[in-house]
């Protein structure tokens, strides 16, 4: 009995104040911003070269709502720092051995600790293939 | 053409591998380096992370370090990180003062074998890795630091912490380069004495602290070098309203190749005795909730009531310092209090506490003032003996007298400390004259329980310099509780009455004491009692019978328990 005169009193409460209202540009009947986006998508990584000449490969990508990549199948798995401004990244991966075809695995991971799916990669180390044009490493130098 | 799919270059197994079966455990993924020189710090990242309460992480070696020379030793090396976010825990013991792969003679070189991560749950479960991932990790040329530890210590370590105000001898050497000078610098806050001689940080008028940095060269004999004797880094003393502050040590050294290996590495420097406080709150007693009110009945319409405190309730806050026999019978201590304290000791009550041993250890510094080149703290040489180091009681941020100065001092001689001038001594001088001093050196029975209770609530406790607004500090009234307005509405047709109900918070730190090499030792606690109070409006069809609140029964959580 008491809960319901409660309930009621407070519905009397409710309806003599008005409900509270908020302004909005025109055309935006929104009146909060979106929440933030917490997926975290498979890494994109730009497009490489099918065969590199060098030992050490530049891995470029973006990798939104992440804080870090991590790349395994070439010796030890490496993992760099994605930008927290715009999400992209740049991460050296020692390709040591050659000629070797080498599969890398490009994930991500999120600050709770989550892991992104795998976005593959596969390329061929040979001595001898053509020098990409521009190659440079993560740190502004030459590739070589 | 060599297919290479996944793991270690070279490797056909490819463990660790995504496309194995699914890992459900925490596993490392990735450490964020594999070539480094020793003191650099090593994040992990780990897949599956545990949830919150895990209490400790480990990671986890096995395999074998190869040196220079080809020889190679078996490594089993289980190492605590600490966990820096979900994902991530971060070795902060990778060097200075060693390498962990070869700890009994350092040197550069390679290991190779597996790294998992052990991690235990709050409640002793153990979760090991399922599946280490194949690595290997190089150790550069390095700097170590095989010596640091005060000047009058025989530390078999590099101590763990530094100590303010002491002086310190530091042995470098370093692994896998041919160095001939070597560069120091240690930077500490600065530190100045106040209006009464006490160290207090150096700031600048924008309050930015001013930063005091020594620099050192020496020529280096055989990879070796010795800071001691005139060029030993003293530290200045911490001051006594912060629990530490931090030394940042920077080493290069150098060959006459032009080449450098360098080591960078921050310690704190503390008091020998200190309160560690994490600012914990634990409610501690629910008291049963008293009507303050009448029966009010809500008529026809209903009838919107305030709560208004008019009959304030007060309590007194209670501050309480236990400290552990071991620690009292084995130091020289000097402990008093002020108004309103007892001591406690089995059925023993008196006021203040001393005690004198003779098996101590010599332990001194001591500060002189340059005004001509701004401050500097002075090693005392010689056998004793100015030590002093005092910690403020001041932990829970309650008003200057709830401090107290804890005197710990290492002397030779059986001398007696006097006592200490802040906080609750000098309540004492002008306050009370109840203060004496009791050896309890033949007190053998339980832990001696030092406690201080109701403190300042007397009147008498009017001492100069401690005004009212620290002894109301003390009182607490439920009207500083239930100071905003709270309203409430009787519904019509019903009756209300306003209940108030008080609980008791407990707040605790220890005692943590150091010895010369830093280590530590819970010695004792502080705790404190608080109150607060709630109001509440409970409603009933009728009064009397007065209607039922809604606050949570009384219960008590926490003892001591308070009828």
């Amino acid at each position: 009995m008491r809960s319901l005169i409660l309930a009621v009193a407070c519905l009397v409460g409710t309806a003599a104040c008005g409900g509270p209202e908020v302004d909005v540009p025109a055309g935006n009947d929104k009146v909060t911003s979106d929440p933030a986006s917490s997926d975290l998508p498979a890494p994109t990584v730009q497009k490489m070269p099918g065969s590199y000449p060098y030992a050490v490969l530049a891995v470029r990508g973006s990798a939104p709502n992440a804080v870090r990549i991590l790349i395994e199948g070439a010796g030890n798995p490496v993992v760099a720092a994605v930008q927290p401004v715009d999400n992209t990244f740049c991460i050296p991966v020692d390709l040591a051995a050659a000629p070797a075809r080498y599969t890398l695995q490009v994930r991500s991971q999120h600050s709770d600790g989550r892991l992104s799916p795998i976005t593959e990669v596969e390329l061929d180390r040979d001595n001898g293939a053509a020098a990409p044009a521009d190659a440079k490493l993560c740190d502004g130098s030459a590739a070589k | 053409m060599v297919v290479l799919a996944t793991g270690a270059a070279g490797c056909a197994e490819s463990e660790g591998s995504t496309t194995d079966a699914p890992i459900t455990k925490a596993h490392v993924m990735a450490l964020s380096t594999y070539s480094a020189t020793l003191g650099t710090p090593i994040d992990a990242y780990i897949q599956n992370p545990p949830t919150g309460n895990a209490r400790a992480f480990e990671l986890v070696f096995d395999g074998t370090f190869t040196r220079p020379n080809g020889a190679t030793e078996p490594v089993n090396l289980v190492q605590a990180v600490n966990r820096t976010e979900a994902g991530a825990v971060r070795w902060t013991a990778f060097g200075p003062f060693g390498n962990p792969f070869t700890p009994n003679t350092p040197d550069i070189g390679k290991f190779t074998g597996k790294l998992g991560i052990r991690v235990t749950m709050d409640d002793g479960t153990v979760i090991n890795d399922e599946k280490p991932i194949p690595l290997s990790f190089e150790v550069k040329p390095s700097i170590i630091i095989t010596e640091l530890r005060p000047v009058d210590s025989t530390c078999g370590e590099p101590a763990l912490r530094m100590l303010g105000g002491m002086s310190y001898r530091l042995k470098a050497t370093t692994i896998g380069f041919d160095a001939k000078t070597i560069d120091y610098m240690m930077q500490t806050p600065g530190i100045v004495p106040d209006d009464l001689g006490e160290p207090q940080l150096d700031v600048d008028s924008g309050g930015k602290p001013r930063m005091m940095t020594r620099q050192l060269s020496h020529t280096m004999m055989n990879n070796t070098d010795t800071v001691e004797g005139k060029d030993a880094f003293v530290l200045p003393p911490v001051p006594i309203d912060i629990p530490n502050y931090g030394v940042v040590m920077a080493i290069v050294a150098h060959d006459d190749q032009g080449h450098s290996v360098s080591t960078t590495f921050g310690m704190t420097a503390h008091n020998p005795i200190e309160i560690f406080y994490d600012g914990r709150y634990e409610l501690a007693q629910i008291y049963p909730a008293k009507p303050v009110s009448g029966c009010m009945p809500g008529g026809q319409q209903g009838r919107a009531v305030t709560y208004s405190e008019s009959q304030m309730e007060s309590r007194q806050r209670q501050l309480s310092v236990t400290m552990s026999k071991t620690f009292l019978r084995s130091e020289e201590n000097n402990w008093s209090t002020s108004d309103g304290k007892t001591v406690t000791h089995g059925t023993t009550n008196t006021d203040g506490y001393s005690r004198s041993h003779t098996d101590s250890n010599s332990f001194t510094f001591t500060k002189t003032h340059e005004d001509t080149s701004g401050v500097q703290f002075m090693y005392s040489s010689g056998n004793t003996v100015v030590g002093k180091a005092g910690v403020s009681f001041k932990v829970f941020g309650i008003g200057a007298d709830a401090g107290g100065e804890y005197q710990h001092r290492w002397d030779k001689s059986q001398t007696s400390s006097s006592s200490s001038s802040n906080g609750w001594s000098s309540a004492n001088t002008s306050g009370s004259s109840d203060t004496s001093e009791v050896n309890h050196s033949t007190a053998t029975t339980d832990s001696t329980a030092v406690s201080q209770t109701n403190t300042k609530g007397g009147s008498e406790s009017q001492q100069a310099g401690e005004g009212e607004a620290v002894q109301n500090m003390w009182t607490v009234t439920s009207q500083q509780t239930i100071d905003r307005g709270f309203a409430g509405m009787v519904v019509a047709n019903t009756q209300g009455v306003f209940y108030r109900q008080m609980a008791r918070y407990t707040q605790k730190a220890f005692v943590v004491v150091y010895d010369k090499c830093g280590a530590g030792d819970v010695v004792g606690d502080v705790t404190l009692q608080d109150y607060v109070w709630a109001p509440d409006l409970a409603l009933g069809d009728k009064c009397p019978p007065l209607p039922v609140s809604n606050f949570p029964e009384p219960q008590c959580r926490l003892p001591p328990c308070d009828p």
